[in-house]
């Protein structure tokens, strides 16, 4: 479980946190404001252990807090999760503080050293909170804590804007809520520890930001290093939108920028919505008033709590999402769940009838069935789709808990006791108490009972396949068939459970002759026992059909994949479709072309090939014709040209759909390379819309979709393509002043254009199929596919040094991206390039103008600035070592410390030696700044005569040694001195601060770090 | 004029043909008993003529009874000797063990290193005629240059340097070399040496041998110059037992447990002594390897050791892996069979390989679709049948249907008729097959299930 997931599913007093999509984007826990007076919360244990028995482990740390400048910072508080301060005067206080050193001491008590993740959070008024976390696999995160950690906190800027509605009206009084970080957070389970910093923002409270009359707002405490921010703008009544950083369109509001909010002059626009209206009533129809209600979806960030009227009426004005979820909290009446459809208009008046309350009756027993006080036990809100809960309680000293008002659905409740590991559990209300057993050990294996029935009748449907799925995505496995009782029961084990992809879940379903497919839609989890499920199949005519030829001919042998998974089909060779995972069945057509399955759900997929042609539809069109024609298949064939000439080699792909949000069944990409005319062709095309593209064969990182167009084929059609777009070549320079692999990420110009359409921001809160529904609708809009026709962005191609260039680029507005990711270990560098996790140190977002000019010209965009923060983990240690002089003195680098050292390793064997010697000393010369800049020349050759002649001419200031012997094989070792030449910057610390740079980055490091040290 | 030019040219081969003969002729015919033992000879060019300045370096050595070396091969003092052929082509290596024959490392300017093999110090004449290099005259950023050195600092001379794979981009990676790059280089008195590319090639995969040092696999890429650093690796000893009693002359193998382009290292090899105990010397350090018996010598002896894994620890540090069991080979006999009756096309060959060994088998399965191979270890294995037209059927208990043409599995027995069933058809797509174990290396060997046969 990531640490994202971790935070998304805790409750901390007076908050609850949500796992909403915004959340998993930014990795961040989401607080929400507190429920109305009464809300029963109390703080739980959120890092979960396995089965660990209840061994403390302590460990001392001294937490030492810096301002961005390096002066120590007193008054700091350092809090976290199983923190507790070490000095008696703090302990007092609740939480250590830093002294005039900018030191706290703190001692971590863990209960358990099974933890994936520890985290710390340094708060001080003046500056930005920072949150540091420790990650990996248990036990290697406890037992790998540092004794000492130094954090720099980074300064508080002031940000603002204005808030209007959709039509242009400001907006007051509407709260402004803040999300972001400065890095990303990651976790990667094949490394042992990690650490990671970012600031974060202090998240609004009862004093939240709100607009002014004027629709108008400023923050003060913003911190300056932010690079990712989400934000939700609340209305009076609970409307929220939201609006994100780097992510267009993906929740409501649109997409942020972070130089306009920087400037206090950012434009949220808030759009009118509709409103929700409904009624409660009780069994006899009367309107009951005063009920206290809930809403999810209203806001993505909270829950909003409200009260119907003395009519029993409600309403929830300008809500913008796609679903709603509305919760009943009365104390008489069962707590009841309502989803809402919205799809951009007010639904009809919803009705709500309430039901008699039914007590929830509980007793949580340890292992040895003793009674255990003090266990609490709450709702689940991500493990009860559909369902909107909020109840918490703690047992009594016999271990007994009553829900007075419980829900009369099966739901999953979290217990939590004191010296046991948190257990959840599948639970219904019934008239006898329910004994909960807690748990040291996890379960051996639980009992899964089965019943399958013909919906609407209740019949017992004998003989009928049920099937386990542990992968993701619905694959399933059969595991039995149901007796004449329409009843299976099987054991599944936790040694099964090593197959499912989470080693916590699986999936189950059911078909027999004659009926729709049942699957569930929910995945279950092992850990919460036993389960029994009634599985309700819908009669229905076996899948079955015939596949016609283009030509109206049976199409014999013609493959066919029935894909009752979430997963689509894909085709990566000409002609073929397969499954990334399992479940997938195909069969192929006889002689007359006909082919049959058991049995299918009505939306699942059919993708049919044969060498004639091609057809994708679901079972439910299948039945309504019972005959299949096939389409064609097209192609493609195309030149690749650039300034109006071909461009040879080139990787050029095709794929459809669109989109990549879609949720067609099948995906489609071909990729092939130019031939030395720039020639290229694509055969069994799918009849359609396509995207092709380049993808330029320099990048280790994720793909990129260069010089994107879209276009359409027909079926049985040949496309011809001329593929460019008149461009020019467009050239520049990103002066990054750390360490850059520029191959390991894709770095792009994107041309500029308006925001997506807006997504209905749909949280499937009452179900996937509804889900399914508004998301295929909206990726299928006319605007949507437009949009994504007009997507277009340029990969550049990087040298060494930072030189970017890219060709056929039409004149236009841009914004170049660079994004840099920290390179490998050198161990970890493989053939086929770095395939391990990628941590982003620094990235570049810029508003550019390609000019118009001639097809091929060149443009050159100028130098941009990249600020590089490799995390405090990952910086090298100073480096020192002894070398000789050309005149036979001993040089101990330490000597040296306290200003900035070139150090040029060189040997006359190796060809570019002297070049880059001559690029020293131009560098020397071309310094506008102080030279109080050592310069260092390593020399590595046998004979010291040629190491005088290489340097003749570099005289003042420089220092000229050379490498024998063991020190010679040891030293290029501990430096990584692989390739010569080969320079390296250190900082006055004798860190390496840049490696292997020369031209104009090298002149602008050492320009860079000569004016630093002049602030200083 | 024309033809006289011919018939100059003509003579003046035969001429220096008849001279190097008569140096040849003029060599003594064995070394003198006491005399200190020397290996002597001559490098030729393409053209024929005498190569002078040709460095001639002692890759490796054997002993001469023929006795499997207990010593590895690299790593006799001798290997690593060198010296320069005169201007006449001729060269002579001096002091060497004249109980050992010796494998020549031969490289000249502008031309392909080659070697000369059993080179003899009790009888002379060694020589080699020496290709000229298929890439020249490449741009600099097509050309990769490096200097060799020892942990010491002091250059590694001699070393053997082969071309494994070619990158194109920074992403592509092909085996094919032969068209990209001259397949060796051998590094000269300063340690250096360079190989020259075809112009999309961006880096190569090489293997670095020196003498008495571990070799190393590296990406080399095109225009830079390298620096390499060979180490002295680490030792790894054990004795090898048969029914508790120690086996002399038992060869082991080691190759890295890692097969991936950039690491895969093979051919660590040396024989058990007269009291079973053996000693690698100079493997890598800190790398987890695979250690077994070849099937050509469990063929021999009809036992030897299963694949197993070892770590080595920290340079300069030892391994004694204790006494190490042998286990029994065993014969698998069988038959492929074809689904439409039809006998086997002749020459059709089946492949046997190890699973968890860098060692295979292949043979040519008679008229009748028998086959049969001795010396199997109780492992993982593959057998490898193709025939155009035809696919291993479903009823091949261990399919491999991840690739076509396979059986893998666990042999625990002999066999005497072990049948393989293909059947008429185009490869199975990935789609096909179970939705499990589709690659069943751990499930036992079993024969295909055929009716009536």
């Amino acid at each position: 479980m990531s640490p994202n997931h971790v935070c998304a599913h805790r409750r901390v007093q007076g908050t609850v946190l949500l796992n909403l999509s915004i959340a998993g984007w930014l990795g961040l826990a989401i607080v929400i404001a507190p429920g109305p007076a009464g809300a029963q919360r109390a703080p739980i244990r959120v890092n979960s252990p396995n089965a660990e028995s209840a061994t403390q482990h302590d460990h001392d740390m001294t937490v030492t807090v810096q301002s961005p400048e390096g002066r120590p910072l007193a008054g700091a508080t350092v809090t976290g999760p199983f923190l507790r301060s070490s000095r008696p005067e703090a302990a007092q206080a609740g939480e250590p503080v830093t002294d005039e050193r900018g030191q706290a001491l703190v001692r971590f008590s863990f209960p358990f050293a099974q933890l994936p993740n520890v985290n710390l959070t340094v708060r001080h008024p003046d500056y930005a909170t920072r949150e540091i976390v420790w990650s990996g696999e248990p036990p290697a995160v406890v037992q790998g804590l540092p004794t000492n950690y130094t954090v720099k906190l980074a300064p508080l800027i002031t940000v603002g804007g204005i808030v209007r509605n959709d039509q242009g009206q400001p907006l007051p009084d509407v709260q402004v809520t803040f999300f972001g970080r400065s890095t990303s957070i990651g976790y990667d389970g094949r490394i042992s520890v990690r650490v990671q910093e970012n600031s974060s923002l202090p998240l609004s409270g009862p004093d939240a930001v709100k607009t002014d009359r004027n629709g108008v707002w400023v923050r003060k405490d913003f911190p300056a290093d932010l690079t990712e921010l989400a934000i939700e703008v609340l209305r009076p009544g609970g409307a929220g939108t939201q609006f994100g950083t780097g992510r267009p369109g993906m929740m409501g509001g649109g997409e942020l920028s972070l130089e306009s909010l920087r400037q206090t002059n950012a434009v949220l626009i808030v759009p009118d919505g509709v409103s929700v209206r409904g009624i409660v009533v009780d069994e006899r129809g009367q309107p009951v008033p005063g009920i206290t209600m809930m809403e999810r979806g209203g806001s993505m960030m909270r829950y909003y709590y409200f009260t119907n009227g003395t009519d029993g009426r409600f309403e929830l004005t300008h809500r913008v999402s796609a679903d709603l979820l509305l919760g009943i909290r009365s104390p008489q009446h069962a707590a009841q769940s309502v989803p809402v459809l919205l799809e951009g208009k007010a639904p009809p008046e919803i009705r709500i009838v309430l039901t008699k309350a039914r007590p929830m009756r509980l007793r949580i027993v340890g292992d040895q069935d003793e009674p255990i006080p003090a266990a609490r036990v709450q709702t689940l809100d991500y493990r009860n789709r559909g369902l909107l809960l909020d109840w918490s309680e703690s047992t009594d000293a016999d271990g007994r808990v009553v829900w007075t008002n419980a829900p009369n659905q099966t739901m999953v409740m979290m217990v939590t006791a004191p010296n046991y590991p948190p257990r959840q559990i599948r639970l219904k209300a019934r008239d006898e108490e329910i004994v909960v057993r807690m748990r040291q050990a996890p379960a051996e294996s639980i009992q899964v009972r089965v019943t399958v029935v013909e919906a609407g009748n209740g019949r017992a449907i004998a003989g009928a396949t049920v099937r386990r799925g542990f992968r993701y995505g619905d694959d399933t496995e059969e595991w039995g068939k149901t007796d004449a009782n329409g009843r299976f029961q099987a054991a599944l084990t936790a040694k099964d459970m090593t197959q499912s992809y989470d080693r916590q879940s699986f999936a189950i379903s059911a078909l027999a002759e004659g009926y729709s497919l049942w699957s569930s839609e929910e995945r279950f989890m092992f850990a919460e026992g036993d389960l029994e499920l009634t599985m309700e199949l819908k009669k229905s005519r076996p899948p079955a059909g015939i596949v016609l030829q283009p030509d109206g001919q049976p199409a014999v042998n013609a493959k066919v994949a029935l894909n009752p998974t979430q997963n689509p089909l894909y085709s990566y060779q000409a002609g073929d479709f397969q499954s990334g995972g399992q479940g997938v069945q195909y069969t192929r057509t006889a002689q007359d072309g006909s082919f049959r399955f058991t049995a299918a759900a009505e939306d699942n997929p059919l993708v049919i090939t044969h060498p004639t042609g091609f057809a994708a539809l679901t079972i439910e069109e299948l039945l309504a014709s019972g005959k299949v024609p096939l389409q064609p298949w097209a192609q493609v064939e195309g030149v690749l040209r650039s300034s109006g000439k071909p461009v040879p080699r080139e990787r050029v792909v095709i794929r459809s759909p669109l989109s990549w949000m879609s949720v067609e069944s099948y995906r489609f990409m071909y990729s092939t390379t130019t031939d030395k005319s720039g020639r290229f062709a694509f055969t069994n095309v799918v009849p359609g819309e396509h995207l092709l593209y380049r993808m330029p064969r320099v990048v280790n990182g994720p793909n990129t979709e260069s010089h994107r167009l879209a276009f359409t084929v027909k079926p049985g059609e040949t496309k011809r393509i001329d593929y460019t777009f008149g461009g020019r070549v467009v050239t520049g320079f990103v002066n990054a002043d750390g360490p850059v692999d520029w191959t390991l990420d894709a770095h792009v110009l994107v041309a500029k254009q308006g925001t997506a359409p807006r997504e209905p921001a749909y949280y499937g809160l009452g179900g996937q199929a509804g889900y399914k529904k508004a998301r295929r609708a909206y990726v299928n809009s006319p605007a949507v596919l437009d949009f994504e026709r007009k997507q277009q962005q340029f990969q550049l191609l990087f040298d060494a040094d930072g030189n970017f260039r890219v060709e056929d680029v039409p004149p236009g507005n841009y914004e170049l991206r660079v994004q840099v990711s920290q390179p490998p270990p050198p161990n970890q560098a493989r053939s086929r390039g770095y395939s391990g996790e990628r941590r982003p140190i620094g990235n570049l977002y810029k508003e550019v103008i390609v000019p118009p000019g001639e097809a091929g010209s060149k443009v050159d965009l100028g130098t941009f600035e990249l600020a590089v923060q490799l995390p405090p983990s990952e910086r090298t240690p100073p480096i020192s070592f002894q070398t000789t002089t050309l005149d036979g003195q001993r040089l101990d680098l330490t000597v040296l410390r306290g200003r900035p050292v070139v150090l040029a390793f060189w040997a006359s064997w190796a060809p570019q030696s002297p070049a880059r010697l001559a690029d020293l000393r131009s560098a020397v010369t071309n310094l506008t700044s102080g030279t109080n800049i050592t310069f260092v020349t390593v020399n590595l050759d046998e004979d010291p005569a040629l190491a005088r002649q290489g340097v003749a001419g570099l005289d003042r200031g420089w220092k000229h040694t050379r490498l024998e012997g063991t020190a010679r094989a040891e030293i290029t070792e501990k430096l990584s001195v692989n390739t010569l030449p080969l320079t390296l910057v250190l900082d006055p610390d004798g860190s390496v601060i840049a490696r292997d740079i020369s031209g104009r980055r090298l002149v602008s490091t050492l320009e860079r770090i000569t004016r630093k040290l002049a602030q200083k | 004029m024309k033809t006289t030019s011919l018939l100059l040219k003509a003579a003046f081969c035969l001429a220096a043909w008849v001279g190097w003969v008569g140096w040849l002729g003029c060599a003594p015919p064995l070394a003198a008993q006491d005399e200190p033992a020397r290996v002597d000879g001559i490098i030729l060019g393409a053209d024929n003529q005498p190569l002078a300045n040709a460095l001639v370096t002692v890759f490796s050595a054997a002993p001469r009874d023929g006795q499997h070396s207990t010593v590895g091969i690299k790593h006799y003092p001798d290997c690593g000797k060198h010296t320069r052929t005169d201007a006449q082509g001729r060269f002579v290596l001096k002091d060497l063990d004249k109980e050992l024959l010796f494998r020549l490392l031969v490289t000249a300017h502008g031309h392909r290193p080659d070697y000369i093999r059993d080179a003899d110090p009790q009888f002379g004449g060694a020589q080699v005629k020496l290709k000229p290099l298929r890439f020249t005259n490449v741009p600099p950023s097509q050309r990769i240059i490096a200097k060799i050195i020892d942990p010491a600092g002091g250059p590694v001379v001699g070393a053997r340097i082969e071309v494994g794979g070619t990158r194109y981009g920074d992403v592509s990676y092909s085996s094919a070399t032969t068209t990209k790059v001259d397949p060796m280089a051998v590094s000269d008195e300063k340690g250096e040496f360079f190989l020259d590319c075809a112009n999309d090639v961006s880096a190569l995969t090489v293997t670095i041998e020196g003498p008495r040092l571990a070799k190393q696999r590296a990406w080399l890429d095109t225009g830079k110059a390298h620096l390499i650093r060979l180490k002295s690796g680490v030792t790894v000893t054990g004795r090898v037992l048969n029914g508790g009693k120690p086996v002399p002359q038992s060869t082991l193998t080691m190759d890295t447990q890692d097969r991936e382009a950039s690491v895969f290292l093979r051919g660590f090899e040396v024989a058990s002594d007269s009291s079973g105990r053996f000693k690698l010397t100079h493997v890598p350090a800190d790398t987890a390897l695979m250690i077994y018996t070849r099937i050509k010598e469990m063929e021999e002896t009809g036992a030897g050791l299963p694949a197993r894994k070892i770590s080595t620890a920290s340079e300069g540090s030892t391994l004694d892996l204790g006494d190490l069991e042998m286990s029994r080979a065993y014969m698998l006999r069988g038959r492929v069979l074809l689904s439409d009756g039809q006998p086997v096309p002749a020459r059709t060959r089946i492949y046997l390989g190890l699973e968890n060994g860098y060692d295979s088998k292949n043979i040519t399965l008679d008229p009748d679709g028998w086959f049969e191979f001795l010396g199997v270890p109780a492992d993982q294995i593959s057998l490898s049948v193709r025939i155009p037209g035809y696919r291993v059927s479903a009823k091949n208990p261990n399919k491999d249907w991840l690739n076509e043409g396979r059986l893998v599995g666990r042999l625990e027995k002999a066999w005497e008729e072990f049948y393989i069933h293909l059947e008429r058809g185009n490869a199975f797509s990935p789609s096909d097959g179970p939705a499990t174990d589709r690659q069943p290396r751990d499930k036992p060997l079993q024969p295909a299930k055929i009716e009536g046969a």
